[in-house]
């Protein structure tokens, strides 16, 4: 009788459980989890053992880095380069043998020398994949390692080594994930890194812990990627010898902005800001053309004019399609040719032993975008953001107009520019050396 | 008696015991979980989250213990009482299956935003309930009683190797379920046998303490870096001691008795200090208590069913205090899924200590006269 009493209990009890049961399962069903009480991530490490292993994580990183940068410093030389705007930046060169290194040196940008030093002289280049090889001073035992095939290097902690004016300078990367892609202008396997894209300059060496070397960070339509190590060094093998820096037109171009493209009446291209007056191209471009296709392949922008000018041999001739005020028109110019009245290039004279990039304000004269300190533009006292407003009696003076005049000057002669600085008149004597 | 009545006597029972200090407010669970809060980073702080993280490894140590604990009683009593064995699986599944069902199916209409799958904390929850501690019977009391302490030894052994399982599917680092399961009886084996060679070699009690202590840590540190759970490699390297020739089980009982206590203390106070306030740790502890309780009674009044002769028709009262195993499945699931495992270490945690006082109001007549 009590057993049957106990299960009547049992049952009575269960049949009351399973009722509140249901009740709160339909009552908690009919709630929504609020949003912005989504869960946040534990502030506790993840597995028991890797607890255990973390523990020292940052002295002993701080320990590998230090003993990494020993091994990797001597194999990375500190370049010096010249940007197309004229300012001075540095990138990390990486030894391949005891006298080669190789770096990547974007359309426009050219290898400079340090102070007191020479400009490391670029004996092959591979323009489509914008590497140069440089020759350094031998250094036998100091040469990178690179990592095998296309690995991709994560997770883990990598090494990256930028160049400053101090020197290399190496750190400790954290690389979560890396996705494989294919380099449409080269078929090559490129690496990019989500971690490092806001951190990495393009022109930095990555390297792992064990100090091989992973590859060059390269910038490609606002991707920062990586160039593996073994595509590079097998494509500075074969690189044609660089006699002559190529691809230079002598022009500066500009962005056609929307103001800029209603005013020249054109729709795409890029807009000429400056014609060296010594180049082949002074005959035939003009300030405010806009250049819209090279040998038929539209001009998209800047860059895509660079490379497509660098990417030819000197002495190449391209036809430009222009389109001048509005109108149509079609020029062929050379390639790295000397220009016909004779007299230096932008590599070799006027314009750079000046040390002024000048850009033509039509009507107004020519806006001073770099003067360098050490040469007669900064002599002169010039700065970038001047506009030079007259030329000795020549009003709005074109930039060509002042690298002409100073390029027929003698030694010891003078160009009396007159000057407008924010609300200052200024009258200033570039002399010539 | 009316319900009213059933109600109001539990009620008279716990003013009584509480007044006389004795169970529920003497069981390890309602102590050390409260001490365990009170001294943790949320309470005076005296255990820091670094002292947490250090703690995590003696985790992985008692839960490789416990394991080994009811492998052994299951390897002893399976095969003795089959049919009880039997009935104590389906009152596992039983709960398992309406706290993880419960538990998807709010998860899923609640829309929780989680980092792992849902059933995987749906079963986690569901694992972490079906364990039970029915209070050790006395020699010569309560046939009932003694019954449902057996059961409680014997319902775990299913729910471990589900929980390998889930640990595999929980764990990012780690290989799919059955392999991370799989990757856990190896580790078990393993260790077992290398255990099996030694023990019974050792030259003295204190060098096979250093074989048993050698063979724990292996136990639990081999199984958490393979990603699977030390809880099934311990329970399997137990059972392998058991069923092998020799006296392993024996010698391994002896020195891991010295142990127990201390382990079970560490790890509640570890599971109470890990306890940090969270919303989703507060939905999921209402639907853990309530479908936990729904569970077990179910669970155990089917158990009671397809075995009449040996289960008692009130077992799943019996089983209603969750004791420590559910709380260590829950702080493993925690090492491997932090994030989710917070919430549901909350929820077990502080249901633990629920069902604990709850015990009372259900507790089965003749425990109380």
């Amino acid at each position: 009788m009590e057993a049957r009493g106990n299960g009547r209990r049992e049952t009575r009890l269960l049949l009351v459980t399973i009722a509140i049961s249901a009740a709160m399962l339909f009552l908690l069903a009919r709630f929504r989890f609020p949003e912005e009480a989504a869960i946040q991530p534990a502030a506790t490490a993840p597995a028991a053992l890797d607890r255990l292993t973390a523990r020292a994580a940052y002295d002993e990183l701080a320990g590998i880095m230090a003993e990494v940068e020993r091994r990797i410093i001597p194999s990375v030389e500190v370049v010096p380069i010249q940007t197309a705007s004229g300012m001075t930046t540095y990138l990390p060169a990486v030894r391949i043998t005891p006298d080669r290194a190789i770096t990547l040196l974007a359309p426009g940008e050219r290898v400079t020398s340090s102070a007191g030093g020479e400009a490391p002289v670029i004996v092959a280049r591979d323009v489509a994949r914008n590497l140069v090889v440089l020759q350094v001073a031998s250094r036998p035992g100091d040469i990178v390692t690179p990592r095998g095939g296309t690995q991709r290097p994560g997770p883990r902690y990598v090494v990256v080594v930028d160049a400053t004016s101090q020197g290399a300078a190496v750190r400790p990367v954290y690389v979560g994930r890396t996705d494989l892609f294919q380099d449409p202008r080269t078929g090559d396997s490129m690496l990019s890194i989500a971690s490092v894209q806001q951190t990495l300059s393009p022109g930095s060496a990555i390297f792992t812990l064990d100090a091989t070397f992973v590859g060059l960070a390269l910038e490609s339509s606002g991707l920062v990627t990586v160039q593996p190590a073994q595509i590079l060094m097998a494509a500075a093998e074969t690189a044609p010898p660089a006699s002559t820096d190529p691809g230079d037109l002598g022009i500066t171009v500009q962005s056609l902005s929307a103001p800029l493209a209603r005013a020249a009446s054109a729709q795409s291209g890029v807009i000429v800001s400056h014609v060296d007056p010594r180049s082949a191209a002074a005959a035939r471009v003009r300030p405010t053309d806009v250049i819209q296709a090279i040998n038929g392949v539209p001009v998209t922008g800047v860059a895509a004019f660079h490379q497509m000018v660098s990417s030819r041999e000197p002495g190449a001739l391209l036809t430009l399609s222009l389109s001048r005020m509005g109108q149509p028109v079609t020029e062929t110019v050379a390639i790295g040719a000397e220009p016909a009245e004779g007299g230096a290039s932008e590599n070799g004279g006027g314009a750079v032993n000046a040390g002024l990039i000048l850009q033509t304000i039509r009507g107004a004269g020519a806006e001073v975008l770099a003067a360098d300190p050490g040469t007669a533009a900064g002599g002169a006292g010039l700065r970038a953001g001047d506009l030079v407003v007259r030329l000795g009696d020549k009003r709005a003076p074109e930039a060509g107009d002042i690298l002409k005049a100073y390029a027929a000057a003698r030694a010891g002669d003078a160009l009396l520019l007159t000057v407008r600085r924010g609300t200052q008149h200024l009258v200033l004597a570039l002399e010539k050396p | 008696m009316t319900l009213r009545g059933e109600l109001r006597r539990p009620m008279l029972a716990l003013q009584r015991r509480a007044a006389l200090g004795l169970r529920p407010f003497t069981a390890p669970v309602t102590i050390f979980i409260p001490l365990g809060i009170s001294l943790g980073p949320w309470g005076l702080g005296i255990i820091s989250p670094q002292t947490l993280a250090h703690l995590d490894v003696v985790v992985t140590l008692a839960l490789a213990t416990l394991g080994v604990f009811i492998g052994v009683a299951g390897a002893r009593q399976a095969p003795a009482m089959p049919r009880l064995f039997a009935a104590a699986s389906l009152e596992g599944v039983i709960t398992i299956g309406v706290v993880a069902g419960a538990a998807t199916l709010l998860l899923g209409t609640w829309g929780v935003p989680l980092d792992l799958p849902a059933v995987a904390v749906a079963l986690t929850l569901g694992v972490c309930a079906s364990a039970s501690a029915a209070p050790a019977a006395e020699q010569g009391g309560d046939p009932e009683h003694e019954i449902a302490s057996r059961v409680a030894d014997l319902d775990d052994v299913l729910p471990i190797v589900l929980g390998g399982l889930v640990i595999g599917i929980a764990n990012p680092a780690a290989p799919v379920g059955p392999v991370a399961a799989a990757l856990a009886i190896l580790v078990g084996l393993g260790t077992a046998v290398c255990g099996w060679l030694l023990f019974e070699r050792a030259e003295g009690s204190a060098e096979r303490a250093v074989f048993v202590l050698g063979c724990l840590a292996l136990l639990g540190g081999a199984a958490a870096f393979a990603g699977s759970s030390p809880l099934l490699a311990g329970m399997v390297a137990g059972w392998f001691w058991v069923i092998a020739p020799g006296e392993s089980d024996k010698l391994v009982g002896g020195d891991l008795a010295r142990l127990e206590h201390p382990l079970v203390v560490l790890l509640l106070i570890t599971a109470g200090a890990s306890v940090r306030p969270d919303l989703l740790g507060v939905w999921l502890f209402v639907a853990y208590v309530t479908f936990r309780l729904s569970g077990k009674l179910i669970g155990g009044w089917a158990a009671s069913r397809l075995a009449p002769d040996v289960a008692p028709s009130n077992l799943g009262a019996y089983l209603i205090p969750p004791g420590v195993i559910g709380i260590a499945f829950a702080l493993n699931f925690a090492q491997v899924a932090p994030t989710a495992g917070g919430s549901v270490v909350f929820a077990v945690a502080l249901g633990a200590v629920l069902c604990e006082l709850l015990t009372l109001a259900v507790v089965p007549a003749v425990r109380r006269a």
